[in-house]
């Protein structure tokens, strides 16, 4: 249990006082001054009595792991107990990211439960290995810390938000796949009507209130039910020109088009663009994991090449849609994607809104559609 | 009203009023105004300013400019200044809301005026201002830091009152008092003027003119109404009466006065060290009011020491004169005085005995009074006798004839106050050729037995004669008539003699507590310890077993709870959280049953239960049993949950538990 004591300013100011009493005392005739400097310490001895006692006699939960978005207040709950029979108050509690929440009073013999009050603009993965309380109470004198080693974590989501999900392809039968075929199916969800039995159906498709009319025994019939496939393909290249909000922007566009696509019933794989890092979702899957993944992903110094990105599309399924959400464009790279897409492969680009590669899109296939994102929002031209 | 009672104004009241004791401690108007002031401004208080931060400005600047300029002659004195002018910062800053710095700097103020106050407030009205400051100041800054976090709290986290904050206010309390003892006196002597041009202290009264003439001249009687203390006298060896200011030794048309030779050098003090020490006087002057040149003492000075004069020397009167009486507080002195005298020289004895012309009626009075005497020593006792016995002692009878004063007093009006009596004995004594003078100076009889000291007060201002005889030296001869004015020991109460002695430990150990103070109370605290030791060391067993058995009973009193508990390990836990232990653990155990299908009825008692197990041959019927009965022993008997049952307890319901697995996997 590490204590530490500051001096506030307040404390500071004191202290100057005391300082200028006590040249008053040297030339005074009274001792009264002593008494009236003796107050004053006394205060400051009480200051650290109580505060010492009371953040001693304070037990902390640990602050686990706690989920939030970006500019959203978070769900984690921190518990307090005080021990001892004293109140204390004027409590913080920091970690290495700043100030957590803040107490104003804490009764003696009592448990309060308080939500983390911070909120976090920027989606990340915190790391709190250490908790710190503080308290000035009861004069704001002295402030009294005391370090409690913590294991948590606060993963920030990024701000996912409403648009229009990418163009999937490499469609495969699936059952509560939104996209219907041509053919039917003896099961899924979209009950299409009743056949004639033929010989090899299993009996447990059969219809029995249709087949009970007498018309002979009927079978169901389904609509064929299929989702597509998505690689939403993430810039995660560090250059003055992708700055760090502008790739945050890039993150929250991935996870909202990725949100979509899943609602949709698609299958989505997110990778960057040298394939280093690869998360698949399922679709209607839980979006944590899908979410916690894009919290902790970070812009790299890597060196980067059209090689590499070869390489990461060939681990790509064949038939998916790819989804670039780039920082900045190239030639090479625009003459990739138009390479990509005469073999047949449906792209679909996404770029900075303040970004200015007018040069570099004319040479763009008109197949490629292109879409701008922003903070918090995706338009197109 | 809730303005008027809020900690934090208070004390800048506090602040205000000792910064108004500068102004004059003595006329309360000025108390009373700055009351009004502080309560006009507290209910002026409004949220918005109501003079701006510029003209504010100003006006705080002007006045500090004003007061640091103009008044206060040194530190002090710019301090009063400085603390007057903030008497206005304070004042405006209560008639609006000021934010944390502004109120930590309000509270800075009132300190320092209650600092500056000090210097003037020595007296027991100091005890309410420290009382007000230990309450209201941990008060204030609790407060403000409240209000700096929750700005308009009503009360959500608590006052900090002494109901609930006893320990607090009691540690703060002793902190100061021991850092006041404690904390050692660094005192740099200056001779500076406390007091500035406002003061209350600029029309010194000089009591004991040097130039004082004693003449048989008449007495008002106001003159000596003044009670005040004005000595303070510690003596070792021979105790005396009289303490001498000066001698006049000049008669001239009825006035004595000292003569120039009176004033001269006879000898230089020798150095303390070296003086046969006989007697010890140590002298306390309680009154700011004595300046005189000439220092009370009795006897024959040999060697003194003071804090406020420089160059003493004896006189040829055999008075003490002294250069640069410094003005400052407690002032002192001692003396070391011997039984030696010297013989007088024959100018000296011409000096002495110079009366000019005496008429016939005089010289007839004089042998008629002293027909039965042989010596001048009887003649001189027989003429005291006859004018104590004689004559009336009475202030402000008319003036005496200024051609025959004595002739006037000794036959006509035959009644006066001391100075008549002792310059008629001089006189007479002089006639019949016995050198004679007058002495001025104090009767010491007042003796306070608490403090073993003597007090001398303005009243006990006396004059006597001293005659010198050749086998005697100077002798002391005191004519004044018994009267009901003068004082005697037995007419001062024991409670005016015991708060005579509070107001001397007052004075001496709480407001003058030096470093030679600090010291010996240090040396006595180590004197205790080595007291003890040595009790020790001697095996004196009967002292030494009740010392530690005190000692183990104020341990057992002050951790009467915790102590013990830790200690015997047995950790008992309060009534109400036994009951809890107990439900829980029982509940843990019927939990157990559930699972293993022995449900217990709704109307069941704990014991109707154990029957029923018993009925059902339950395995671990005892360990239920033990259960059962830890259980109904705390919650409807008067039992309490320790360690030992929990341990109990929870070794029973693991083996249940145990069994429990058993069935399963069987």
């Amino acid at each position: 249990m590490a204590i530490k004591v500051n001096i506030t300013r307040t404390g500071l100011c004191f202290i100057f006082l005391l300082m200028l009493i006590y040249l008053f005392s040297l030339m005074s005739q009274t001792g009264l001054l002593y008494i009236i400097m003796g107050i004053i310490l006394g205060i400051y001895v009480i200051n650290f009595l109580v505060c010492i006692k009371g953040l001693k006699s304070i037990t902390v939960s640990e602050c686990g792991i706690v989920n939030t978005t970006e500019g959203e207040i978070t769900d984690g709950i921190i518990s307090f107990r005080n021990f001892s029979n004293k109140a204390i108050g004027f409590i913080s509690l920091n970690s290495e990211l700043g100030t957590l929440l803040y107490i104003k009073n804490l009764p003696g013999k009592s448990e309060r439960h308080i939500g983390i009050e911070k909120v976090f603009h920027d989606r990340g993965i915190y790391h709190i290995n250490y908790l710190i309380l503080e308290s000035v109470y009861p004069f704001g004198f002295l402030k009294i810390k005391r370090k409690i080693f913590n294991n948590g974590k606060i993963v920030v989501y990024p701000k996912i938000y409403y648009c229009q999900a990418p163009d999937a392809s490499g469609f495969e039968p699936m059952l509560g796949g939104i996209y219907k075929g041509i053919h039917k199916s003896t099961f899924g969800d979209d009950f299409a009507g009743v056949r004639k039995y033929t010989e090899g159906d299993p009996l447990k498709y059969i219809h029995w209130k249709a087949s009970s009319k007498g018309q002979g025994i009927f079978v169901k019939e389904f609509n064929e039910e299929f989702s597509g496939r998505l690689s939403v393909i993430m810039d995660l290249r560090y250059n003055v020109h992708g700055t760090g909000n502008i790739f945050n922007h890039s993150v929250r566009a991935a996870g909202s088009l990725a949100f979509s696509a899943l609602e949709l019933g698609h299958h989505v794989e997110i990778t960057d663009l040298a394939g280093n890092n690869r998360f698949k979702a399922s679709p209607f899957s839980d979006i944590d994991e899908m979410l916690e993944y894009l919290a902790g992903i970070q812009q790299t110094k890597d060196e980067f090449s059209i090689k590499f990105l070869e390489k990461a599309i060939i681990d790509l399924p064949n038939k998916s849609s790819l989804a670039f959400i780039m920082l900045f464009i190239n030639n090479p790279f625009i003459e990739y994607i138009n390479r990509l897409n005469n073999t047949g492969r449906k792209i679909t680009l996404y770029l900075p809104k303040e970004s200015n590669y007018i040069l570099h899109l004319n040479r763009l296939s008109s197949s490629i559609k292109r879409f701008y994102f922003e903070k918090c929002s995706i338009c197109s031209d | 009203m809730q303005r008027l009672t809020k900690p934090e104004n208070l004390f800048i009241l506090v602040g205000l009023i000792c910064q108004a004791f500068t102004w004059d401690n003595h006329q309360h108007y000025t108390f009373l105004i700055v009351f009004f002031l502080w309560i006009i401004c507290c209910l002026l208080h409004s949220s918005r300013k109501i003079i701006s931060d510029g003209v504010q400005f100003i006006i705080i600047l002007s006045a500090l400019t004003f007061f640091y300029s103009f008044t206060g002659v040194n530190i002090f004195g710019k301090c009063i200044s400085l603390g007057n002018g903030l008497v206005l910062l304070q004042l405006i800053r209560l008639t609006y809301q000021l934010n944390y710095r502004e109120r930590i700097l309000s509270i800075i103020i009132a300190i320092t005026q209650i600092v500056i106050g000090t210097q003037v407030i020595l007296g027991y009205s100091f005890v309410l201002v420290i009382s007000a400051t230990l309450i209201l100041l941990p008060k204030s800054l609790y407060q403000i830091q409240i209000e700096n976090i929750e700005p308009n709290t009503k009360d959500s986290i608590g006052k900090f009152e002494f109901k609930n904050r006893k320990f607090e206010f009691t540690v703060i309390f002793l902190f100061s008092l021991l850092f006041f003892i404690i904390f050692p006196r660094i005192n740099i002597e200056s001779n500076t003027n406390l007091y500035s041009p406002f003061s209350r202290y600029r029309d010194s009264l000089y009591l004991n003119k040097p130039e004082l003439n004693t003449s048989l001249a008449s007495l008002n009687e106001n003159a000596l109404k003044d009670n005040d203390i004005v000595l303070q006298i510690h003596m070792d060896g021979t105790k005396t009466k009289y303490l001498e200011i000066m001698s006049l030794d000049k008669y001239e048309n009825g006035l004595w006065t000292i003569s120039a030779s009176g004033y001269l050098k006879k000898r230089n003090l020798a150095d303390r060290f070296n003086v046969e020490k006989k007697n010890y006087r140590k002298i306390d002057i309680k009154n700011d009011k004595f300046k005189s040149k000439f220092l009370p003492v009795d006897g024959n000075v040999q060697a003194i020491e003071g804090n406020f004069f420089d160059n003493p020397y004896f006189t040829r009167n055999g008075d003490i004169i002294v250069n640069n009486n410094i003005k400052r507080k407690n002032k002192s002195y001692e003396y070391w005085t011997s039984y030696k005298f010297n013989s007088l020289s024959s100018n000296d004895y011409r000096r002495y005995t110079k009366h000019g012309d005496t008429s016939q009626r005089i010289i007839t009075f004089i042998d008629s009074v002293t027909k039965n005497s042989k010596t001048n020593n009887d003649k001189a006792y027989a003429i005291t006798a006859y004018l104590k016995n004689n004559f009336k002692y009475e202030l402000g009878v008319p003036k005496l004839n200024e051609i025959y004063p004595v002739e006037d007093f000794l036959f006509n009006v035959r009644k006066g106050h001391c100075e008549r009596f002792a310059s008629a004995l001089a006189y007479l004594l002089r006639t019949i050729n016995v050198p004679a003078k007058v002495t001025v100076g104090y009767l010491v009889r007042e003796y306070n037995q608490f403090g073993e000291y003597y007090n001398v007060r303005t009243q006990d201002l006396h004059a006597w004669t001293e005659a010198y005889f050749k086998d005697k030296g100077w002798v002391i001869f005191d004519a004044t008539p018994v009267s009901e004015r003068i004082r005697t020991n037995e007419d001062i109460g024991i409670l005016k003699k015991i708060s005579d002695y509070f107001e001397y430990i007052w004075y001496s150990k709480v407001i003058n507590l030096s470093f030679g103070d600090q010291v010996n109370l240090l040396k006595s605290i180590n004197d205790i310890i080595s007291w003890f030791i040595n009790i020790f060391a001697k095996g004196l067993s009967f002292i030494y077993y009740l010392f530690t058995l005190m000692i183990f009973i104020l341990i057992i009193y002050l951790f009467k709870h915790k102590f013990i508990r830790k200690l015997l390990k047995l950790r008992f836990i309060n009534k109400k959280r036994s009951i809890v232990y107990a439900e829980h653990f029982y509940g843990d155990m019927l939990k157990e049953l559930e699972k293993q299908k022995i449900i217990k009825p709704i109307s069941a008692t704990p014991f109707e239960l154990l029957d029923i197990l018993k009925k059902n041959n339950f395995i671990h019927y005892n360990e239920a049993k033990a259960i059962t009965i830890i259980f109904c022993y705390i919650k409807y008997g008067n039992g309490y949950m320790n360690e030992e049952k929990i341990k109990i307890i929870q070794q029973n319901l693991n083996t249940i538990k145990i069994n429990k697995k058993k069935y399963d996997n069987e």
